[in-house]
């Protein structure tokens, strides 16, 4: 079987190489099929993809040669770009070989006097060649007494420093060739920058030029860019190939403008494609990826896709949506997935991502045993009605909202915990638990909610904490500029702090001076400038119109936030979801969704986030939906089919247990308990209301402190210094040798032979039955130790150890 | 694969190189062709005579110039012609000690290019032929030439009986900024500096008296010997070379040029008795410089970055400093020591005037307001804050009752000197002013900027005086100025004169409108 599935393999592939050789180019594609020149600066370039006679295609821009059909109109200059020469509208042909293709053309304003324009030629040249970036001239006190703008998202205070900050030190337009501007970046006087580009060429030329019309400021009515657009949008493509982009920018006037020569281009997985600094595509290995190109604060995707094998047949019975989607996007990239994990694995694998809990040995015996084919599904069912349900997400929620008593006192942060409690308790619509939320007030001892504007309690914080939490955004860097890879600026960062501007806090009048009491309450003003402009910001959500409420500006954003038209709220939990229970994000980093973040298999996302709205908001049937799917069933074993797959959820992504899921599963395998201040003997780690409870081992295993709302302050990478408490410590020896666990239970009992002890061992720890050669190897180290309950103590020592007890899988 | 690629890629270079040798391979390499650029990119960041006198930094080499290079550092040379392995030029580059390889801390120069520098050395180092690059010759001056034939736009005050205000055009344009100004003793002449010029006019007159053009980069700083006799100006080529050039006042000649600073001389003043000058500049340090010797008296290395103004105490004993390093310096003017440092500023400071009868300072700059300074607070006894945009420039009238200011904000203002209270702006200025300046009689006051125009008013009655303009000349050879009355009376280079273009509602015309019986 394996033999002959590889025979085809190799038969296809050689099938492929030999035909693809003798290919001809049937026909062309040409991007952009419709041609707009608008003003005298204008050019385009061309994308030209051959379509094969097999129905292949592949980049041939680099063959293709273009002819005007319309000399009085438009020309090729050397570079093959498409040119103006006069206005009206005509044709070009592109040809390669006998094969053409013919694209229109139409050119306006070509007889207006050329003028270099600061905003859309001479700052985007410093932009591409770096000069703005925060190492250099872009840093906060800029490089070497000239400080510009970052990434030059500014243009009037980055023409000043250029042409009139230190008395004019660094242009001479009336003898512009002199100016330390193109002196110092092509390296005719030391630059620490090195060289950026040569004299005379084009990016040189379009300098000299402004410099040569006495470097004019930024017109004020000159036109936006507004939109980008990069060519072909998407492309399969195989190993090796490569593929040349053209990007074109809207303009607010209606016009467009070719800046493929001046984007910056951004392979988002470089492992699959790289991209060279002037817009060509080359493929690396298989996979997914997009190319991020970036233009005057604008970002597109061009996404390349290269298939993993030609698509091989699998068997698949879906059982819900999520793995018709899935399906879907292994068969477009050849993958195959996994087989089902098996009934041991799911169950404990459902259990802890579902409730932080490994089963019982009484549990696993039960549920192999079930002959019920409905088991799993059941087992679901029964799993998210448990009580540790609460505890886990409330852990899960307060680690987030950053529930911590250092900041909200005892009385504020039991008060937060009991809120997410009951929420999950009785499964609060996530609506409802964002509303109440976003528009909390009153005390913060009585009313959990209103600790949130106790953890974050000035506008800026809370727009942020709001916009990662919620939204899944990444706000902080339109604080103090505009995001590098998003439309956000600060007037977007401070329309939506200004939600935030009345909202005060003053101490109670019963417990406040001594109690600590706060209570949060909506003031009747309070507006928040933004600090550059100075201008007042009225409340505004994220690309979206201003909204507004006349009693609490809160509950206009708490509507923006739940609206179903809201493109992030939904697919924010639905991935933060799949991440908890999947192992990774569809988008990853989990907490930051952004157009130039694209998800792994957006129709999945979609998808889910669908039936999110539908279900009503429901996290309990979000869970079900995932955990039920035969996706998430499927075995952590790669298979030689997808085993370069690391992003298309063809198998199950191992998880080291979490610092709470591991303390609980040892004392659940030894039979101990833990003492926590406080707290009664036996209290579950799970069940914490807060981080501040002392535990080395919690702390080691990276147990996060709470201070910020983002999902990568818990750690989950690996140290010495938990290896080291593992192996070595105290802690694990005390807990195996018990007096009153297990073991200690069990050597005592003269009915428990020594394979009935590897068994109880094993049932422990990895939550399964050992397999008739485990039992064999394990009595025999038993039964060749100094004594019995050395030899037991070392097998369960080497259980505890090993990668199946520490990883859920 | 990879290995195996580059195995064949050496395996066609060597046959190339050994069959069929390429022409460039012919001719042994060459300094200006070869060798200076391999310099210019991985070296003269550090090794460049800017730095020669920071042994951290350059250790005492400069690369930046054949003869530097030649010349090695003080104790040896770095080049031995013919014999590479003597050279540390060469050997320096081959260390497997990182501490001691160049480029230090970077990666190491590609080995092909390092071959190239061995078999240079081992042709005998010819320097080959210079190539002409700009700027890399300190103390060529630039060329200012027409480049476009831009409009300069100048609107004139409503004077009567017209009763509304002139505009003339001219196309001269780009023309370079003014970046100083000073009266002379006389109160009627005036220096003006731009790029590559001074020109001294006579203000009543409205004539331009002599054109001295000879002088390398911009004109950022001058000033009078307190006897008028001599004019000492501060110039240099941005990031290259640093200029103090000293000028008889009478005829224009040129007495000496001081030597040390290693970039833009923005600001110089004389000590009150005349015998010491003192200078700052964009490297950062500061010089003092004995007139009677013509020998550089001190130095002061204590700013971290661009000295933009010097102004000495009155009593000669100190010297005060601004800088791009945001503070102000108090300077012993004979041991060049640092007396005190204040540092309120939160951005440059660009601008700094001392009190005629010594009792304090201001200082202005990047943050617009003007701080007034007692000599040894810690702060900033008042802040005048007036202007919108950075102080460039600030200056004291020889009575100390007026201080007046040119600012990026398009203005410059007049303000009581002792009090500090804004009285009025100076009106005309359509674009960024960099100087000021007060004559010594305090009868006048002239400011100039970015768009190369300089204005001088009556301070007192506010009223415009004069507008003087140097825009490179149209017809080669012929000294290029103009000299516009209020009244629209134009004098000048002929060919310029009739280039210009009057406005009149909205129209050009050829003629000046009517000229107005003269007030009497």
């Amino acid at each position: 079987m394996r033999m002959r599935s590889l025979l085809a393999t190799v038969i296809v592939s050689t099938g492929m190489t030999g035909v693809s050789g003798a290919q001809v180019v049937k026909s062309l594609e040409v991007w952009p099929s419709e041609i707009k020149l608008s003003g005298p600066s204008a050019s385009q370039r061309l994308v030209v993809v051959g379509v094969l006679t097999d129905g292949t295609r592949r980049d041939v821009t680099g063959e293709a040669k273009a002819e005007s059909k319309s000399p009085g109109i438009v020309a090729i200059d050397g570079n093959g770009r498409l040119v103006p020469k006069g206005d009206g509208t005509g044709s070009a042909v592109v040809r390669v070989g006998n094969v053409e293709a013919k694209v229109a053309v139409a050119v306006s304003g070509s007889s207006i006097p050329r003028r270099v324009s600061f905003r859309h030629e001479v700052q985007p040249i410093l932009t591409k060649l770096g000069c703005n970036m925060g190492a250099c001239h872009g840093g906060q006190h800029g490089k070497g007494g000239f400080k510009l703008s970052l990434l030059g998202f500014e243009a009037d205070p980055d023409h000043v420093a250029i042409v009139k900050s230190a008395e004019g030190r660094r242009v001479t337009p009336f003898a512009p060739e002199e100016s330390l501007l193109l002196l110092k970046p092509t390296l005719a006087v030391a630059h620490g920058g090195g060289k950026r580009f040569e004299t005379g060429s084009r990016d040189y030329e379009i300098i000299r030029l402004w410099l040569e019309e006495g470097a004019p400021p930024p017109d004020r009515a000159e036109s936006d860019v507004i939109g980008l657009n990069v060519y072909p949008t998407a492309r399969t493509l195989r190993p090796g190939d490569t593929q040349r982009l053209v990007v074109l920018a809207q303009l607010s006037d209606g016009t467009v403008r070719d800046v493929t020569d001046q984007a910056k281009y951004d392979a988002l997985n470089e492992g699959v494609a790289t991209v060279t600094p002037l817009g060509t595509a080359k493929v690396e290995r298989q996979g997914e990826t997009s190319v991020m190109v970036r233009y005057q604060g604008h970002a597109a995707l061009a996404r390349l896709t290269v298939p993993y094998s030609a698509t091989k047949p699998f068997e698949w019975v879906a059982k819900n949506v999520i793995d018709d989607k899935a399906a879907a996007k292994w068969r477009e990239l050849g993958l195959v997935p996994s087989p089902t994990c098996t009934d041991a694995e799911f169950l404990r694998r459902v259990m802890l991502d579902a409730i932080g809990t490994t089963p019982t040995p009484e549990e696993v015996e039960t549920f192999l045993d079930d002959t019920d084919p409905n088991k799993r599904d059941k087992l679901v069912d029964r799993v998210l009605d448990r009580s540790e349900y609460v505890d886990f997400w409330t852990l899960k929620w307060g680690d987030l909202l950053r529930v911590n008593s250092e900041n909200l006192g005892a009385q504020g942060m039991l008060a937060f915990n009991l809120w997410l409690r009951d929420a999950f308790r009785s499964n609060k619509p996530f609506d409802r638990m964002i509303d109440e939320l976003v528009t909390a007030q009153g005390s913060i001892f009585t009313s959990g909610p209103a600790n949130y504007f106790r953890v974050a309690s000035n506008p800026e914080d809370l727009a942020e904490t709001t916009a990662q939490l919620f939204m899944g955004v990444r706000l902080q860097c339109a604080k103090c500029h505009h995001h590098p890879f998003e439309a956000y600026g600060q007037d977007d960062y401070y329309g939506l702090a200004a939600y935030f501007a009345r909202i005060r806090t003053k101490t109670s009048d019963e417990f406040g001076l001594f109690g600590q009491e706060r209570v949060i309450f909506v003031s009747k003003t309070g507006e928040i400038n933004q600090p550059r402009s100075g201008k007042r910001m009225i409340p505004r959500p994220l690309n979206a119109p201003p909204a507004d409420d006349p009693i609490d500006r809160r509950r206009a954003l708490a509507r923006w936030l739940n609206d179903p038209k809201n493109p992030w709220t939904a697919r924010n939990v639905v991935n933060r979801y799949w991440g908890y229970l999947m192992g990774s994000g569809l988008v990853n980093p989990i907490d930051d969704l952004r157009a130039t973040n694209p998800p792994s298999n957006p129709e999945l996302l979609d998808a889910m986030a669908a039936e999110f709205v539908k279900s009503g908001s429901d996290i309990r049937a979000l869970l079900r939906l995932i955990l039920k799917s035969r996706t998430y069933a499927l075995s952590a074993l790669p298979t030689p089919d997808n085993r370069l797959d690391t992003t298309f959820f063809t198998h199950y992504h191992l998880k080291r247990l979490t610092a709470e899921q591991l303390l609980d599963a040892l004392n659940a395998a030894t039979g101990t308990t833990e003492k926590f201040a406080l707290r009664p003997e036996g209290t579950r780690s799970i069940a914490l209301p807060d981080t501040t409870f002392k535990s080395y081992f919690l702390d080691t295993f990276g147990r996060p402190v709470r201070a910020i709302a983002c999902e990568c302050e818990r750690g989950s990478d690996p140290n010495l210094s938990q290896a080291l408490h593992l192996m070595n410590g105290e802690a694990l020896n005390r807990k195996i040798n018990a007096p009153e666990g297990r073991l200690a239970a069990w050597l005592k009992d003269k009915s428990i032979d020594d394979p009935s002890l590897v068994r109880k061992l094993y049932l422990v720890t990895f939550d399964r039955r050992p397999e008739p050669h485990e039992t064999e190897i394990a009595t025999r180290l038993i039964v060749e130790a100094s004594a019995r309950s050395q030899g037991a103590q070392d097998l369960f020592w080497g259980l505890l150890n090993s990668k199946e007890f520490l990883f859920n899988h | 694969m990879r290995l195996l690629g580059s195995w064949i890629s050496l395996q066609i270079g060597f046959l190339l190189g050994f069959g069929t040798p390429l022409s460039a391979a012919d001719a042994p390499p060459s300094y200006e062709r070869d060798v200076r650029p391999i310099l210019a990119k991985r070296c003269v960041v550090c090794h460049n005579v800017k730095e020669i006198e920071d042994p951290d930094v350059s250790g005492g080499l400069a690369l930046d110039s054949f003869e530097a290079l030649m010349r090695g550092t003080t104790k040896h040379k770095v080049v031995v012609a013919g014999k590479s392995a003597e050279s540390e030029l060469y050997s320096r580059l081959n260390e497997t000690d990182e501490e001691r390889r160049m480029p230090l801390s970077d990666v190491p120069i590609k080995p092909l290019q390092r071959d190239l520098i061995r078999r240079w050395i081992e042709a005998g180092a010819p320097r080959g032929t210079p190539t002409e690059v700009a700027g890399l010759t300190p103390s060529k001056p630039a060329l200012r030439r027409v480049v476009r034939s831009l409009d300069l736009t100048l609107s004139l005050p409503a004077v009567p009986p017209n009763k509304s205000a002139l505009e003339m055009r001219l196309k001269v344009g780009p023309i370079p900024g003014v970046t100083s100004l000073a009266f002379g003793n006389d109160g009627t002449t005036l220096a003006v500096g731009t790029y590559g010029q001074i020109a001294i006019w006579d203000v009543p007159k409205r004539e331009l008296i002599r054109m001295i053009d000879d002088i390398p980069g911009p004109v950022l700083a001058l000033a009078h010997s307190p006897d008028g006799k001599v004019l000492a100006a501060g110039a240099g080529l941005p990031s290259r070379s640093g200029v103090v050039r000293i000028i008889n006042a009478n005829d224009g000649s040129t007495i000496r040029e001081f030597d040390g600073h290693r970039d833009v001389v923005s600001g110089l003043a004389f000590r009150p008795d005349g015998k010491r000058l003192v200078t700052g500049s964009y490297d950062a340090t500061v010089r003092f410089w004995d007139l009677e010797t013509g020998k550089a008296s001190g130095v002061f290395k204590g700013h971290s970055d661009f000295v933009y103004d010097v102004a000495f105490w009155p009593d000669g004993k100190s010297v005060i400093s601004s800088s791009k390093d945001r503070t102000v310096k108090r300077i012993n003017a004979d041991s060049a020591t640092e007396m005190r440092t204040y540092g309120e500023h939160n951005e440059d400071v660009l601008a700094i005037a001392v009190r005629p009868d010594g009792t304090g300072f201001v200082s202005a700059g990047d943050e617009p307001s003007i701080r007034s300074w007692l000599p040894d607070a810690d702060k900033s006894a008042k802040k005048v804050g007036v202007h919108g945009g950075p102080v460039q420039q600030l200056a004291f009238s020889r009575d100390g009752k007026r201080l007046v200011s040119a600012s990026g904000d398009k203005s410059i203002r007049l303000f009581d000197g002792k009090t500090g209270a804004h009285l009025r702006p100076l009106l005309g200025p359509t674009e960024w002013q960099y100087a000021v300046a007060v004559s010594p009689d305090g009868r006048r006051v002239a400011g100039g900027g970015w768009d190369g125009v300089v204005r001088v008013w009556d301070p007192e009655s506010a009223k415009l005086e004069a507008v003087l303009l140097q825009p490179p000349s149209i017809s080669p050879g012929a000294p290029a100025w103009l000299a516009i009355a209020p009244d629209g009376e134009v004098k000048g280079a002929s060919d310029l004169r009739s280039a210009v273009r009057w406005v009149v509602g909205g129209k050009e015309v050829k003629e000046r409108p009517a000229s107005p019986s003269k007030p009497k």
